[in-house]
């Protein structure tokens, strides 16, 4: 479970990028974290799996804090960040390896995973190339992958379907359905609402650092009326979008 | 080309490059960064103060020298060649760096700029790079002959003209060589590689032709029985430089020269570098786009079906420790910008007493007598020197965080201490380095001709007090890396840590010799080495201690 505790970052007096949030996810779900662009996703995700310091609060997964048992809880976290980080020189099976290394998995894990993953996401042919030589959508199969390979107790994906062709993006829905239903977390940032929609067991909606939603979307449809997500996320985040005037492109 | 947009891309390249709206936006909003600014300005003032009585004598004897042997234009022509070289060499890499590693051009191939035009806004960039080394070589030696000569306002501005031209030779000389090269290996696999050691070998030739045109320059240091033979005519020796360093040639005529002689020679100095200019953007024209376009492409191979086999994929496993090793080598090895910078410098202190020994023996410059005599005194100090400085100025551990970049994130969401990332870090540093040690402990024994128990104590104290200077380096660094280069080649050379290190390593060093010197004088050398080497392990055990601290802090910073 990842239980976020009254969270707060300020990076400078004028900026505060989190503001006091909290949010409790539970095992055997899959939480969407929607958000206009620097609503505060992408810092709440990098406090979670301490790519940056809380400036007041406490995130607790599986009950241990991040700053005090930092490598026990990277250990059961899988994390795919909105920009990769894969060294390009390097062969996509070398990273894959290095990644395997690092978390510890079986050399039998890795085949059964590793062999599965390859062949569902359509890499093993180019496994054995540079990183260098992949396309966007190819780097991030590749990033989900060494996230996945591991079997994360907590999956946390910031943006993980850009990129992606259909077909891969199918299979990651159910992959992440599937590994919430056995009892991990399954925690991602999307801007495409239609997919929120349809794999999110419950969704949270932070602006301008602050959780204005947390819940099902049945729930939220029960406070704004029967809409699509799309409407209902424009109406509580307070788009303005409606208003604008759109013929100078006329 | 249209001024106004060569000016602008040059501003947006030059903003780009020194960060210019970052760093004013950063001192803005968060006054910490002032610290390191002030304290490398710091830095800096103090490396002029020392350096700079001790260049102006440099310029005041030469200069009196050939005063006195009435050859004033040699001694314009020396600094401009001087200068040159230095821009020579170190701007070699700085321009591989720019022109095809730098991500930039991912951008600027796609939009309406022409190659020349991209070609003139990257040039901008190195020569103001450069211009530092005509700002502390050349400016001084000018502006001295001035005053010495009380020359006119005019000799000061075409002084200005020269300055600021007189990095351009070197600089398109290195262009009009890596163009075609680069093109030329354009399809190969390992081109950075390629172009790296093509470069390397360039400026091995450089050298060469440098040394084996020396009967020009570098008289004073020569044995001085030979100096009336190369100023019997004078006037021949210095119409050689048309051919040697034309630039020289020109900017000291141009400057000896008075009235419209001198506004003459000035027009040719400026026309030779405009018609320079123009050959190297007419290559790079033909050339430079192509060949970039191809150092983005990487090729990929057709796989057969066995290569597939999960089983042969997944075949081995490494314990954490050694995959993280393992990925520093890697992540080393494939960027050609820290594996042959750091592979040069763990060679170039060995290679350049190697140099010496042949120079000494090979033309007779009377080291034995009036430099070998004082410096077997203390024999074992030196060839520390010469082993702890190739062992620990491979500038990968003032760089060992900044060589991270953005990868620095990926250490910090692994599940891995600080202490295994550290020690990861460190033994690579080491066993790098320990090539360095090793040859110069070697070289030193073979040059100061030690006996086998002084060899063995020197090697063991050179490993101890490298330990030391690599520790120190790496906490410089880990108090303030530089995280944020465009091209890989900037997280060593243009690391302003490296500064910081080698200021306090030749500072130790210094204060090592005296102590050495004055410890000598009461017991023999061996053992003084030995007393070092218990306190320097001392030290070595509670800079890991610091280090550890530190980096601990660093991974925990945003």
């Amino acid at each position: 479970m990842i239980e976020i505790i009254e969270l707060t970052k300020i990076f400078s007096e004028k900026i505060i990028a989190v503001d006091n949030i909290n949010l409790q996810i539970k095992e055997g779900k899959v939480v969407g974290f929607l958000g206009p662009n620097g609503a505060g996703k992408t810092t709440t995700i990098n406090m979670i799996v301490g790519l940056c310091k809380p400036t007041a609060g406490k995130i607790l997964i599986d009950g241990m804090d991040i700053r005090e048992e930092p490598e026990k809880v990277k250990k059961i976290i899988g994390f795919v960040p909105d920009d990769p980080l894969l060294f390009e020189k390097i062969t996509g099976i070398s990273y894959l390896k290095f990644i395997c290394d690092v978390f510890e998995v079986s050399i039998e894990e890795r085949r059964k995973r590793g062999g599965w993953l390859l062949q569902a996401f359509k890499l093993l042919d180019a496994i054995k190339d540079p990183i260098s030589t992949y396309s966007h959508g190819m780097r991030q199969k590749l990033a989900l992958i060494s996230a996945l390979i591991h079997n994360p107790k907590i999956l946390i994906l910031d943006e993980p379907i850009v990129g992606l062709d259909p077909e891969s993006a199918s299979i990651l829905k159910k992959i992440m359905k599937r590994h919430a239903s056995k009892g991990n977390v399954v925690f991602f940032t999307t801007h495409i609402m239609e997919i929120a929609e349809k794999i999110c067991d419950e969704i949270a909606i932070i602006d301008k650092g602050k959780i204005i939603f947390q819940g099902t979307i049945n729930e939220l449809r029960k406070i704004k009326g029967d809409k699509s997500l799309e409407q209902l996320f424009l109406e509580v985040t307070k788009s303005e979008n409606e208003k604008m005037d759109f013929s100078f492109l006329d | 080309m249209k001024m106004k947009k060569w000016i602008s891309l040059s501003l947006i390249e030059l903003d780009q490059h020194y960060k210019i709206s970052k760093n004013r936006y950063l001192l803005k909003h968060t006054k910490d960064e002032t610290i390191p600014f002030f304290a490398l300005l710091a830095v800096l003032a103090t490396l002029i103060i020392i350096y700079f009585p001790f260049y102006l004598d440099f310029i005041k004897v030469n200069l009196e020298f050939y005063t006195l042997k009435g050859t004033e234009s040699l001694f314009i022509a020396e600094f401009v060649m001087i200068t040159g070289f230095i821009g020579f060499f170190l701007g070699a890499f700085v321009l591989i760096g720019e022109f095809f590693l730098k991500k930039d051009m991912k951008l600027l191939i796609t939009l309406p700029l022409k190659p020349y035009e991209v070609i003139l806004g990257k040039l901008s960039v190195v020569l103001c790079d450069q211009m530092i080394i005509s700002l502390i070589f050349l400016l001084p030696a000018l502006i001295y002959f001035g005053i010495y000569n009380h020359l006119s306002v005019g000799y000061y501005f075409s002084m200005a003209l020269v300055i600021l031209f007189s990095q351009i030779f070197p600089v398109l000389l290195v262009l009009v060589f890596i163009l075609p090269i680069s093109h030329l290996f354009k399809k190969f696999k390992n081109k950075e590689l390629i172009l790296y050691i093509i470069t390397s070998i360039f400026m091995v030739l450089a050298l060469i032709y440098i040394f084996s045109s020396n009967d020009i320059f570098f008289v004073v240091t020569k044995n001085p029985q030979n100096m009336p033979d190369i100023y019997i005519n004078p006037r021949s020796i210095f119409s050689r430089l048309t051919w040697i360093y034309p630039p020289a040639f020109l900017a000291a005529k141009s400057l000896i020269n008075t009235g419209i002689y001198r506004f003459s020679w000035t027009l040719g100095f400026i026309g030779f570098h405009i018609i320079l200019l123009i050959l190297s953007l007419y290559i790079g024209e033909k050339l430079y786009y192509s060949t970039y376009v191809n150092f983005l492409e990487t090729s990929t191979s057709a796989k057969k079906e066995e290569e597939k086999n999960i089983d042969l994929l997944f075949n081995k496993v490494l314990s954490p420790n050694k995959a993280l090793l393992k990925r520093e080598w890697l992540y080393f090895l494939k960027t050609p910008s820290f594996s042959v910078n750091g592979f040069t410098n763990v060679l170039i202190f060995p290679g350049l007493c190697v140099l010496l020994a042949i120079i000494d023996a090979g033309i007779g410059i009377n080291l034995q007598r009036e430099i070998k005599g004082p410096l077997l005194g203390m024999k074992m100090y030196w060839v520390v020197i010469i082993s702890s400085l190739a062992g620990s100025l491979s500038g990968l551990s003032y760089s060992c965080f900044s060589r991270e970049g953005k990868f620095i994130k990926e250490l910090k969401i692994l599940p891995i201490t600080s202490s295994q990332i550290l020690r990861t870090k460190f033994i690579h540093i080491m066993q790098l380095s320990s090539i360095g040690i090793v040859s110069g402990a070697l070289i030193g024994y073979l040059l100061f001709k030690l006996n086998f128990p002084e060899f063995v104590n020197v090697l063991i104290f050179s490993v101890i007090i490298s330990i030391f200077f690599n520790l120190l380096q790496m906490l410089i660094d880990a108090f303030k890396p530089f995280f944020d280069w465009d091209n890989p080649q900037k997280a060593m050379k243009q690391n302003a840590n490296g500064l910081f290190s080698i200021l306090v390593i030749f500072g130790i060093l210094i204060l090592l010799g005296f102590l050495f010197y004055f410890l000598s004088n009461y017991t023999d050398q061996y053992y003084v080495l030995i007393l070092f080497s218990c306190v320097f392990a001392v030290f070595d055990l509670l800079l890991w201690q610091i280090l550890k601290t530190r980096t601990t802090n660093l991974l925990n910073e945003d």
